[in-house]
């Protein structure tokens, strides 16, 4: 009697065991395919020059978020710079860039932001876990914002199934590679409910057609409601939360500063071009001269910086920027000779 | 804590190994406790109602059991009913009944002192009393005997898969159930599982991705224009299907694989031919519990104190029928949520199931001199898309913040049709990569359109699973006898499709809160 029926388990055992391993197999098949095809390759578009960079010499590495990664061209500067920036990254992510980098190559000037957001709660996140499960360490971040179990499961969602409930990121992914569109740009009019941009070049030409002159001479018309309620939005959703100087932030701020003072590295802290309407909207919703005076009590324990300060140089027009807080091409050129003229001024980079 | 928690997908396993592991005189201690830990994981001082809840039902049906006389028995009931429905209604409906008294007071010129109360409607309250109460009633009619074992009488109201959105078992099905000794059955097991994962792909992948297009458009019912409230009511009764019904089979699995067998909630309801088959189709466990204890009673003694044959020329069992029905929906409403809009969908029902039944007569001559029985199919379909039709429109009342948005969205629902064809004949005549892919990615709905069809064609498996279903009393039945390599094929499929698309936001169950 025993004989058949321990076959019979033997046979529900395998089958069980045959059913996990396929199962397994398939989810390290998703694991890989997501890595390779979504979550990584949007992030490592962002990492190309990073990737690319001859790091031997590496005198200059810039840290930081969109207004970074808009606001710093390499042309400008002497010395080798690396861009390690992807937008949406606050000091969390930017110290643990730096430590894998110093890894690396041994920079002598980190460019770091120092904006009005930066230390905004908003900003102590990590969307991409597939990505970030190399560089960051999660139970330190999640003991520093005292949320040990939320990034536990971050990390293992990273680690072993960065696919669930990835239907969002496939979107982007298959938005940007299959059908070339920018969501974010798109998305953000829509919110609004802005007319959708048209092609400078034709709006231009037609200009010039209908008013018989040139097209060189016919200057694009601003739209300023539009530019404040775009202002109000960006403004209200970086402090969303209304803690403007979130601790951990301002731990991982300390850290990066700490790490680069261990390394004999200078740290440049930029405070990037944004708009009057932008700044006007941040002053209604962050106390700012208490805000500065946090800043300049986390700035006293150190002597390894210096601040630059290019917040309000755009006021006067839009010339300069491509929306409320982002610098354009010219601006970004303006911007990085003035960086490279005080690296070389102040011989940093000796 | 909810199913689609990772908190539950690592308490329900280790309950499940130690359920197996223990010898089977302590099992409804661990049941016990561990339904009190999960209903705890809520909010923990509401288990004192639970507490409440079931000490008074096993204590007056200890006493009713030990009266001699009839009054005492009615007195015992009458405290049970009185305790529990006294929780129910201080914690679920004393708002609302302040509120419709302000109103009232209000056109009066008067104030109301009632208060307001600031307390969180207990997660499963309705469920848990409507179970006791079918408890204390089966005894009392003498169906069942009062339970002696304390404990195991608590893990029955608290038996954690049922305990917050049912099935609402009846003690003669579910009660003796706890005394059986339960063997780890490989097919009971992977049974279970499987219905555990069709749950989930109902809820996670169906019922939580329509949720964002269904709360976008009844939220700001002004934006949107008439194929968007279709479309969103439409949306709805396959969200509320599947989140309930989801929810319903991951009970049903985690009690098998326990070896518990709980009762069949759903029937593949959206098949039924009429409305009063789609109640016997639709939260089952509700309809049967309102069918015996409400309507029946109250049908029965309306046609005991109605003396003559026939009223105003309406047969007395008509008029049975019709009183029974419109009290029982109007409280099946009223159950469902502390609303008017409840209210409404209940007696919507009420007026359906009324005119259908006073009917009959005259539509079997419509349809026999119409001769559309001659084709069966077709004939069936319209019967289902006609109660699907029915069912669907009373869902806008049941889904509203309030009735004027309802009123609205009802008034507006063909609005704009002419505009929407005009635009899409355009948009398929101008189409382009760019163009397809701003529709596909376009996000107004709530959720991308590329989204909305992987939920429709998830939508379109799952009815077709309903299709070959057939006589089966579960969906499982379908594919448990078919070769390994289907079998394995679909589950796979299932998984990755649930874990790639689904929503895991973990968005609660929407009958958690009646």
């Amino acid at each position: 009697m025993n004989k058949p029926l321990s076959i019979s388990n033997f046979r529900k055992t395998a089958k069980v065991v045959l059913f996990l391993l396929i199962l397994f197999g398939i989810n390290q098949l998703l694991v890989t395919l997501y890595s390779q095809m979504t979550a990584s390759s949007i992030l490592a578009r962002r990492d190309v020059r990073f990737r690319n960079a001859d790091k031997t010499g590496v005198d200059i590495l810039v840290l930081g978020d969109s207004h970074a990664y808009s606001g710093i061209t390499a042309s400008p500067f002497k010395t080798n710079p690396i861009k390690w920036v992807a937008p949406g990254e606050g000091y969390m992510l930017n110290y643990y860039k730096l430590e894998y980098g110093l890894k690396q190559f041994k920079p002598k000037i980190v460019i770091l932001p120092l904006d009005l957001h930066s230390f905004s709660s908003v900003r102590y996140r990590i969307r991409d876990d597939s990505y970030w499960v190399k560089y960051a360490d999660y139970l330190e971040v999640g003991a520093v914002a005292g949320k040990r179990l939320y990034y536990a499961k971050k990390y293992v969602k990273g680690r072993f199934f960065p696919y669930v409930g990835a239907g969002p990121t496939i979107n982007d992914w298959a938005m940007k590679d299959i059908f070339k569109l920018q969501k974010d740009g798109m998305m953000m009019r829509r919110e609004l409910n802005l007319k959708p941009k048209k092609k400078k070049g034709r709006a231009k030409k037609n200009r010039a057609k209908k008013n018989q002159v040139k097209k060189s001479q016919v200057k694009t018309p601003r739209q300023p409601r539009a530019e404040r309620t775009l202002a109000q939005t960006k403004a209200n959703m970086q402090f969303r939360n209304k803690d403007y100087f979130h601790k951990p932030m301002v731990t991982y701020f300390k850290k990066i500063l700490s790490l680069c003072r261990e390394n004999d590295i200078t740290v440049l802290l930029v405070k990037y071009p944004v708009s009057r309407d932008y700044y006007q909207r941040v002053s209604e919703l962050v106390p700012l001269q208490r805000f500065n005076r946090q800043v300049r009590g986390v700035l006293n324990d150190y002597d390894n910086y210096f601040i630059l300060d290019f917040q309000n140089i755009f006021f006067s027009g839009m010339e300069n920027m491509r929306d409320v807080d982002h610098v354009n091409k010219k601006g970004s050129r303006r911007i990085s000779r003035k960086i490279a003229k005080f690296i070389e001024k102040h011989k940093l980079d000796q | 804590m909810s199913f689609n928690s990772l908190h539950f997908l690592i308490f329900f396993p280790a309950v499940v190994f130690l359920y197996y592991v223990i010898p089977h005189k302590y099992r409804w201690a661990l049941l016990l406790v561990a339904s009190y830990y999960f209903y705890m994981s809520w909010e923990p001082a509401y288990v004192i109602l639970l507490a409440i809840s079931t000490l008074s039902s096993y204590l007056f049906a200890r006493g009713m059991g030990s009266a001699r006389f009839a009054n005492r028995k009615k007195l015992f009931l009458w405290l049970t009913a009185g305790v529990n429905l006294g929780i129910l209604f201080a914690f679920k409906y004393f708002n609302f009944f302040k509120d419709t008294m302000d109103g009232l007071m209000g056109s009066l010129g008067l104030s109301n002192p009632l208060p307001v109360l600031k307390v969180l409607l207990p997660v499963g309250i309705s469920f848990y009393t409507f179970q006791v109460l079918s408890y204390i009633i089966d005894v009392y009619r003498g169906d069942k005997k009062p339970e002696k074992h304390l404990g195991i009488y608590a893990a029955y109201v608290s038996f954690f898969p049922q305990l917050v959105a049912g099935p609402i078992e009846r003690s003669t099905h579910f009660l003796p159930q706890f005394f059986e000794k339960h063997r780890f059955r490989f097919d009971l097991c992977a049974d279970g599982l499987r219905l555990i994962v069709w749950g989930f792909f109902k809820k996670l992948l169906i019922a939580d991705n329509l949720a964002y297009v269904v709360d976008t458009i009844y939220k700001n019912p002004g934006k949107f224009e008439g194929i968007h409230f279709i479309f969103a009511t439409l949306c709805f009764a396959f969200q509320v299907y599947c989140d309930f019904s989801g929810y319903t089979d991951i009970a049903v699995g985690a009690g098998r694989v326990m070896g518990f067998r709980l009762m069949t909630n759903f029937d593949r309801p959206y098949f039924a031919k009429t409305v009063s088959e789609f109640w016997t189709r639709w939260h089952i466990s509700l309809s049967t519990w309102l069918r015996d204890y409400l309507f029946l009673p109250i049908a029965y003694a309306l046609m005991r104190k109605t003396k003559r044959p026939a009223v105003l020329k309406i047969k007395t069992e008509t008029w049975g029928y019709i009183g029974g029905m419109s009290i029982t929906m109007f409280l099946g409403g009223l159950w469902h949520g502390a609303g008017w809009t409840f209210v409404c969908w209940g007696l919507l029902h009420a007026v359906y199931l009324i005119f259908g039944h006073t009917t009959k007569k005259i539509r079997r001559r419509i349809v026999k001199a119409s001769g559309i029985k001659k084709m069966p199919a077709v004939y069936n379909f319209l019967r289902t898309a006609c109660t699907f039709s029915l069912v669907s429109f009373a869902w806008i009342f049941f889904r509203a913040r309030d009735i004027s948005d309802a009123g609205y969205i009802i008034s507006h629902i063909f609005s704009g049709l002419t505009g929407f064809f005009q635009g899409a004949g355009d948009f398929l005549f101008n189409l382009t990569t760019e163009t397809l892919g701003l529709f596909l990615f376009n996000n107004e709905l709530g959720l991308p359109y590329v989204n909305i069809f992987i939920v429709l064609l998830a939508i379109a498996v799952m009815e077709a699973a309903h299709l070959a279903q057939k006589n089966r009393p579960c969906v499982t039945g379908v594919i448990k006898h078919k070769a390994v390599w289907v079998r394995w094929t679909a589950y796979y499929i299932l998984i990755f499709w649930t874990l790639v698309f689904g929503s895991f936001n973990e968005q609660t169950f929407i009958y958690f809160q009646f």
